[in-house]
């Protein structure tokens, strides 16, 4: 099992540091290739668009990556290169200038999302709940795609089981991404995805866990030589919002019951609304 | 192009490193004839310090590099454009090194800067699983270089020569960014296989 508790009275996740109890950490799961810098990076300028709450970089190598991820998509026209190494986004609460809380994720290569890397397992240990990245387009139009869904099952297989047994409180957000690419999203449409996803939802399900799918829908667009290109993202930042809110609901930390009243958690952005970065 | 590493290398082997993403595989290193210590530090000090995966140089750049890890350990090769990954994904990096065990001095150094500037000897293809093995220095007395190299300025030169003098621990990184339009594609970039 990649996770010893060292607090095992706790049942807040395997979240492994006390000194960063005001730090919650979001581990990502996903292949090579699956979208997760873009869907991290959309996720990151939108969260520093609630000007009202002030979530911010957290330093300046985060907002620096940032800047050259989203620098990179408008002025080259293409999505981001491979990732080679683990690189962290660290984002900031604050309510004026007094600093709330920690947001953390790792924009992970997808060859160490694996059981032997110690990378990963030392990600997860530290992580409040995590993503995981399935590919929608594939999912609908590779039928070889079901491969890859039984190597993500592998993987989470040993994360769920050690959620189960010790009564941890551990919420995945499925983040099916390309959606875009298989607009229009119908209910019909969701359906099926949802169908395919049976070989994870049927794991997940057996071992009682949290999790919520969502559809991710990061489409460029060029308008011409010379303009910069355009990122229109259809409900990027729900998946993270529902990780706060099921942290929240468990755990009563003020500093997320405050997140939760201003972002007005439960009330939730309305699905399929297009904003631009 | 006559050649460099000669004379001043005889009786000597050069370990070769390569990290680029495989199909299949995703990015990997592979070396032979390398000490560990000195594969972990071509990864740390070379590829981490010189490729930023979110702000990549411009497609069809060459850069080369060299690196004293200490008095009897040098590395030096060259960063090329890889071409796409299998994901289409484009800017994939392609780390080309050398490896060589023994002290540095003037002539060594020079040889070094002219085997940079005509090429590699051999160009890995990315495919897996990949086998690679040390190399002679006496294959490198006349070879035709796999892909163009990259020169180094003289002020480089002279500046690298003056700090070896002074017992200085060296470490180069230089280059031009180049358009895809200005330089000649590699092999893998047109979807050629060449491997000399």
């Amino acid at each position: 099992m990649p996770v010893s508790r060292s607090t095992p009275s706790r049942k807040d996740g395997p979240a492994e540091s006390s000194a960063a109890h005001d730090t919650f950490s979001f581990q990502l799961i996903g292949q090579r290739g699956v979208g997760k810098t873009v869907f991290l990076a959309a996720m990151g300028a939108h969260i520093e668009q609630f000007d009202e709450i002030g979530l911010k970089s957290a330093d300046p190598q985060t907002e620096r990556q940032l800047a050259q991820v989203l620098q990179f998509i408008r002025t080259r026209g293409i999505y981001p290169p491979a990732t080679d190494r683990t690189i962290p986004f660290n984002f900031d609460l604050y309510r004026g200038r007094r600093r709330i809380c920690r947001f953390r994720w790792e924009d992970l290569p997808g060859e160490t999302c694996q059981l032997w890397d110690e990378g990963f397992n030392r990600s997860t240990k530290r992580s409040s709940g995590g993503l995981l990245f399935v590919d929608g387009h594939a999912l609908l139009n590779d039928p070889g795609y079901r491969r890859n869904l039984d190597e993500l099952t592998e993987l989470l297989l040993p994360i769920v089981n050690l959620v189960k047994l010790n009564g941890l409180h551990y919420p995945l957000a499925l983040v099916l991404t390309k959606c875009d690419l298989i607009a229009p999203l119908t209910p019909e449409l969701k359906d099926v995805l949802r169908q395919r996803l049976s070989p994870v939802r049927r794991c997940l399900e057996r071992h009682r866990s949290r999790y919520e799918i969502f559809y991710s829908s990061l489409a460029l667009v060029n308008d011409g030589p010379g303009r910069p290109a355009r990122l229109v993202v259809g409900d990027g930042q729900s998946a993270l919002l529902w990780l706060i809110e099921e942290i929240q609901s468990r755990r009563q930390l003020p500093a997320l019951a405050r997140l939760s009243r201003w972002l007005g958690l439960g009330r939730r952005t309305p699905p399929g609304l297009l904003q631009q970065i | 192009m006559t050649t460099t590493l000669p004379s001043a290398t005889v009786g000597l082997s050069l370990g070769q490193l390569l990290y680029t993403s495989f199909p299949g595989r995703g990015f990997q290193l592979v070396h032979a004839g390398v000490p560990s210590t000195a594969s972990c530090a071509f990864v740390e000090q070379i590829v981490h310090r010189r490729w930023n995966p979110y702000d990549p140089p411009a497609p069809g750049s060459s850069f080369a590099y060299l690196l004293q890890l200490d008095a009897q350990q040098t590395l030096f090769g060259w960063l090329f454009d890889g071409g796409c990954d299998e994901h289409a994904r484009s800017h994939i990096p392609y780390f080309l090194a050398y490896s060589l065990c023994g002290p540095l001095d003037s002539r060594r150094l020079d040889s070094i800067f002219a085997c940079l500037h005509k090429g590699p000897l051999l160009l890995p293809l990315r495919r897996w699983p990949l086998t690679l093995d040390a190399l002679s220095a006496t294959r490198f007395r006349s070879y035709r270089p796999a892909a163009p190299g990259v020169g180094a300025l003289v002020q480089v030169r002279t500046l690298a020569h003056s700090r070896l003098r002074r017992g200085e621990i060296l470490d180069l990184f230089f280059g031009t960014p180049q358009s895809a339009s200005v330089r000649p594609s590699l092999p893998w970039a047109a979807g050629g296989t060449r491997e000399t």
